[in-house]
């Protein structure tokens, strides 16, 4: 236990004195700032309220557009394996959502629907497709055996989708889940710095290109990474509790 | 209520499986059916549980019955327990009754384990036991016995006749051994 640990901290650090090595070298805080200075950037930031209100306003925004994602792609999902037809009608606009990039989306919602919902809006229309497709794949990856005894022994739906679907869907979606949860962190702060919402981590990291502070944007992009990473560990732990109680291995002891 | 079929046909291509087939069976009954390997017994069983629709002919009560089955494969959920695996089936599983059951068949020290852990012959008590607990009307049993040793065979020969019930049991074997076991009646295909 205590090794790896040693070892990921001793790693830690060695990137940690070779990023204050290169600063030392550049010598111009402007180009590249170092740990040090960014930590106490960080430290200015975080005893202000609006270092607060602008986490919290990307947090928010972000998590939002991810959870609607989350809820209506299990909900379209579950129905275009059902109806494959409805898979049929989604699939062009699924298409769209995947492969338009992030930029014409920002542009267009700009316009139709103004800069503070942006983030909201473009973490849902990346979220979405991932989310969705790897819904569809692990539904349509159940066991066609199982699916077969549930009919004879007329399992309800329920059941079915407990015993039979769930542990079929659960990996795909695990995995749909952390990509898209790092997508919607990148696509979101991104077009944040596009559409500079008032409050938010994208303008914060706007103005620090303009007015030179790299100290800044490395003390936000260090924000960032804590609140993904915090996101993503709290949403998978639930995801994965729900599951487990879902999936009825409560008797198992090993 | 009786079951059974009538003018019953079955072909897969060209093959004809089964043809103008006609059988009649009674509540409580313990029916063996017996053929040879390619004899149409496990297409008979799928036409009464309702996954394949006959070409020919009609089946009389097992659209309305409630049917639990054993496959020649085992279809279990491999991540639960023996326990859920059979509760799963019922209407309002009494989880105690079931570990009391299962210990007919099973070590106790397996019902805590997933199926995933079980060898081939306790799995295959496993689904023995679901169906036999199953709440149901008729009991579908494709070579159910299959890779028990002799001991298991015979416990579960025992578990099945003394779960049985007042349902109508029909089972498929290639052992006649296993149908004297069952006190069974032998249709021949």
């Amino acid at each position: 236990m205590a090794k790896p640990v040693l070892k990921k901290t001793a790693i830690a650090l060695g990137w940690l004195a070779l990023w204050q090595m290169a600063s030392l070298i550049v010598h111009q805080s402007v180009l590249l700032a170092g740990p040090m200075e960014s930590l106490r950037a960080l430290g200015q930031m975080v005893v202000t309220a609006d270092f607060w209100q602008t986490a919290a306003f990307t947090m928010l925004r972000i998590a939002g557009g991810f959870l609607l994602a989350f809820v209506l792609a299990l909900a379209f999902g579950t129905l275009a394996h059902r109806f494959p037809l409805t898979g049929d009608i989604l699939a062009p606009l699924v298409a769209a959502m995947k492969s338009v990039p992030v930029a014409c989306f920002v542009v267009l919602l700009l316009v139709w629907a103004g800069s503070q919902n942006l983030t909201f809006i473009i973490v849902f229309l990346v979220a979405f497709p991932i989310l969705y497709l790897n819904t569809r794949e692990g539904l349509d990856r159940a066991d066609g055996q199982l699916l077969e005894m549930a009919r004879v022994f007329r399992m309800g739906s329920w059941r079915k989708l407990r015993y039979v679907y769930l542990p079929a869907l659960l990996p795909s979606l695990v995995s749909g889940c952390q990509l898209a949860l790092g997508m919607s962190w990148k696509s979101g702060v991104a077009a944040e710095v596009i559409g500079t919402p008032l409050h938010s981590i994208g303008q914060r990291l706007y103005f620090a290109k303009i007015y030179l502070e790299i100290d800044h944007l490395f003390a936000w992009t260090f924000v960032i990474l804590l609140l993904s990473m915090l996101f993503e560990s709290v949403f998978l732990a639930l995801l994965n509790w729900a599951a487990r109680r879902m999936e009825g291995t409560d008797d198992i002891r090993m | 209520m009786t079951y059974g079929c009538e003018g019953l046909s079955k072909s897969f291509g060209k093959h004809s499986v089964l043809s103008d087939l006609t059988l009649s069976f009674q509540p409580g009954e313990r029916i063996c059916i017996m053929s040879p390997s390619g004899g149409g017994k496990t297409t008979l069983f799928r036409l009464f549980a309702g996954l394949e629709k006959p070409d020919a002919g009609r089946l009389i009560g097992f659209d309305s019955a409630r049917i639990s089955m054993v496959f020649q494969e085992d279809r279990l959920c491999d991540h639960l327990s023996p326990v859920t695996n059979v509760a799963m089936m019922q209407t309002r599983p009494d989880r105690d009754v079931i570990r009391l059951r299962l210990t007919e068949l099973l070590p106790e020290g397996c019902l805590t384990q997933p199926v995933s852990a079980l060898s081939g012959g306790m799995k295959r008590r496993v689904a023995i036991a679901r169906a036999l607990l199953a709440d149901s009307d008729v009991l579908l049993l494709d070579e159910p016995f299959t890779g028990l040793d002799e001991e298991s065979r015979d416990e579960a020969i025992s578990f099945v006749r003394r779960h049985q019930r007042e349902r109508l049991l029909l089972f498929t074997t290639h052992h006649p051994e296993e149908a004297k076991g069952m006190e069974a009646e032998i249709d021949r295909l």
